[in-house]
């Protein structure tokens, strides 16, 4: 069973990246450029994790994620962070949000592998 | 680096770059539109290992972030640099993309976690995972992070079901199971941390780790035997040593050669005996482990009812502890953690605030040392506060008012009855009892605890207990009359004491010097109440004594006899607490000779220390 992965970056070089990154290790990935776009996306989506960045326009991360957990059928979706930022109080709020974990940018494809890995199989 | 990756790039900061001029534009000034362009670069270049180009952004960044900061717009001159700033990017990106390919660095970023690269670190045995109370909340499930654990050994897992509530009060959200992880082999520490670190935070993780050389493959064969037919058997090895010396006593009186046969042979009875002795104590240590067990679930327990994440890492947990100490400890230890987890380990929210790791950490570790079992405690939270220690002090009034207590002082006062600080009385912490009670249980095994604290890093107890409860080194010495056995591993040295000529003067403690050092004498006679030395019998001899914390002190006594080993009976049983002595033992004649508690001495000596003796001394 393919896991599908939803990706939500404003920069095409990380969309990039990351369906690279992510293609190579066997997931269906599906791209968003905000967060606004995200939840369109999700109308007609069921993905086994989300991950996304947080300093986007039109609408950033932490709403993104605020407005996802506040659908009853995502109440328990995996949702990594994938951000530059590592002041603590934000990691805190994404934290309070519902996000499941926070991994630093530029990311060790391993690494975001065996996060992925470890939250959606 | 895959090219489609590189194209898109360059693509991207094209478009980029062209937003990033128009928001300079002189009248046009966007401070977030520019910001956020250059982020966007600096965000990529650093994905793609372009390193210079990235921090070349992240300059640009700080300079566009202190007008978006402030809101102030930039005069010409300022805006004027900032397009200089704009041009010389555009330059490096356009240099790099005209690059031939075999410049470029590789896709691997720079943030590889420095855990994962350094030596991968203790060989794990086992974890102990217990959800947090965001687990499922925050899209976690034990499943996947069992099935990346199976990546790295062979598991077996247990899920411990004991806290699971009866069905009507059971909440949706909250986990109340907790998985056991038994590694096969066991894994390197860095391995698992790496492995667990994107779900570290919403997990209490335990550790158990395997010994560091590690022990034989087949389990050696066991049976159960009643633990009192082991201490029977103890008592009557403790009576056969004393039949021993009773014998070699006989034989010296009765005047047989030193080196003859029969002393001889009582000689060789006497080393097996001590053998003997040693494989029945032997018998009755356990290995830590079960206790530290045990420990691992209180901590588990108290941070879950607290809403609190921390992790506990074991040490010496195969250390052998006496049966008996194993049994005495759980209480004051299981207070301590509990303490350590209320009032030390802060909430996550807290900790970040502080700038650390939102897991708090409680390390517990045991270890034979100087004859004795010491166990250390610590916890890297709040530490102790000295000045809210003084101040509920003063409220009590087991402090003046004026008085302000040192870190060290303030400790102490920490130990005095009844003395608790919680801010609200909490369930946790146990049923009101202060660290006094802690330290009365651990006195009860011939134990001492002590504790060091740093305010905002944590606290750390130590526990010094004897190795054993039945048998001890000790040497005999007479004082007052009365032969009493130090233990052997408090004994520095001995050295004949000389009195000085008209060193009458009285200082308080008297002192003497010993090589040039200048130590305090503690007349043990008097101090345990046995009455004055012989004052005809003026050979005195000091011995210097040093107890685990490595405090010193003299003691003053008549005689030194010799050294042997001596049984231990208790004698709570049947005096009650006796302030300055731990034991009794039964020597060779069938004479009782009591054992001195060394560190109990010297504290009630250091007491001319205190504050409150403070005035007093400085008359003297």
């Amino acid at each position: 069973m393919t896991v599908h992965i939803l990706a939500v970056d404003d920069s095409s070089t990380i969309r990039n990246l990351l369906d690279i990154t992510l293609g190579d290790a066997g997931y269906a990935v599906t791209l968003a450029h905000d967060g606004q776009n995200a939840l369109e996306l999700l109308a007609d989506l069921a993905p086994d994790a989300i991950i996304s960045d947080i300093n986007m326009p039109v609408m950033d991360g932490l709403a993104l994620v605020e407005a996802v957990r506040s659908q009853a059928r995502f109440r328990t979706t995996p949702i990594l962070m994938l951000t530059t930022e590592t002041a603590p109080d934000l990691i805190a709020r994404a934290r309070a949000a519902g996000a499941t974990g926070w991994i630093v940018k530029p990311f060790e494809p391993e690494k975001l592998i065996r996060a992925v890995q470890m939250i959606a199989g | 680096m895959p090219d489609p990756l590189r194209a898109t790039f360059f693509d991207e900061c094209e478009e980029l770059l062209e937003r990033l001029g128009v928001a300079l534009a002189p009248g046009a000034f966007a401070v977030d539109t520019a910001f956020r362009a250059v982020h966007t670069i600096k965000g990529g270049a650093a994905s793609l290992g372009y390193g210079d180009l990235a921090e070349q952004a992240h300059q640009f960044e700080t300079v566009l972030s202190s007008f978006r900061a402030t809101g102030t717009l930039p005069d010409e001159a300022a805006l004027e640099a900032l397009t200089r700033d704009a041009d010389a990017l555009g330059a490096r990106i356009e240099g790099l993309r005209s690059a031939p390919r075999a410049t470029i660095g590789s896709v691997t970023g720079s943030a590889v976690e420095p855990a994962a690269i350094a030596a991968d670190g203790r060989p794990v045995l086992g974890l102990t995972l217990t959800p947090g109370a965001d687990f499922f909340g925050a899209g976690f499930e034990m499943a996947r992070i069992l099935a990346s654990l199976s990546d790295l050994a062979k598991i077996t897992v247990i899920c411990h079901m004991d806290d699971l509530p009866a069905l009507a009060s059971l909440k949706a959200p909250d986990c109340h199971l907790a998985w056991q992880v038994t590694f096969d082999p066991p894994v390197a520490e860095g391995r698992i941390d790496a492995c667990l670190e994107i779900a570290a935070h919403a997990l209490l993780i335990g550790k158990s780790f395997a010994p560091s050389p590690p022990q034989g493959t087949a389990p050696a064969a066991t049976m159960r035997v009643e633990i009192a037919r082991i201490d029977h058997l103890l008592n009557l090895v403790g009576e056969l040593a004393i039949g021993q010396t009773t014998l070699m006593q006989q034989l010296a009186e009765a005047g047989l050669p030193r080196h003859g046969g029969a002393v001889q042979a009582a000689e060789l009875f006497g080393r097996i005996m001590r053998d003997m002795q040693d494989a029945v104590i032997a018998m009755r240590s356990q290995p830590a482990l079960p206790l530290f067990r045990r420990m691992e679930r209180v901590v588990r327990e108290t941070a879950h009812t607290l809403g609190k994440v921390c992790q506990i890492d074991l040490t010496g947990e195969t250390t052998e502890v006496d049966r008996l100490m194993i049994d005495g400890l759980v209480e004051p230890l299981t207070h301590l953690i509990r303490n350590a987890v209320d009032h030390g380990i802060e909430a996550a929210s807290e900790r970040e605030k502080r700038g650390k790791p939102a897991t708090g950490r409680i390390s517990l570790g045991a270890a034979h040392r100087a004859g004795r079992v010491v166990i250390e405690l610590a916890d890297d939270g709040q530490g102790i506060d000295p000045g809210r220690i003084a101040a509920t002090a003063r409220a009590r009034g087991l402090i003046a008012a004026g008085s302000t207590p040192d870190q060290a002082e303030a400790l102490a006062l920490a130990f005095r009855p009844g003395f608790s600080t919680a801010s609200t009385v909490s369930g946790t912490s146990g049923r009101g009892v202060g660290l006094d009670a802690a330290e009365q249980a651990i006195r009860a095994l011939g134990g001492r605890i002590s504790v060091a604290s740093t305010p905002g890093l944590g606290t750390r107890f130590v526990l010094s207990l004897p190795l054993t409860l039945a048998v001890l080194d000790a040497m005999l010495v007479e004082a007052g009359g009365q032969i009493l056995a130090l233990p052997l591993a408090s004994v520095l040295e001995t050295a004949a004491l000389y009195q000085a000529d008209g060193d009458d003067c009285p200082s308080s403690p008297p002192q003497a010097h010993l090589r040039g050092k200048a130590i305090d004498l503690c007349d043990l006679a008097r101090t345990l109440g046995l009455g004055r030395a012989d004052p005809a019998a003026r050979r005195a001899v000091i011995v210097l004594i040093a107890d685990e914390d490595d405090r010193h002190a003299a003691f003053v006594v008549d005689h030194v006899i010799d050294q042997r080993q001596v049984v231990i009976k208790g004698l709570e049983d049947h005096c009650g607490p006796i302030p300055g002595i731990a034991a009794a033992t039964i020597l060779g004649d069938g004479r009782v000779a009591l054992i001195p508690d060394p560190g109990r001495i010297i504290e009630t000596a250091a007491a001319w220390e205190r504050p409150v003796f403070r005035a007093a001394r400085q008359h003297a």
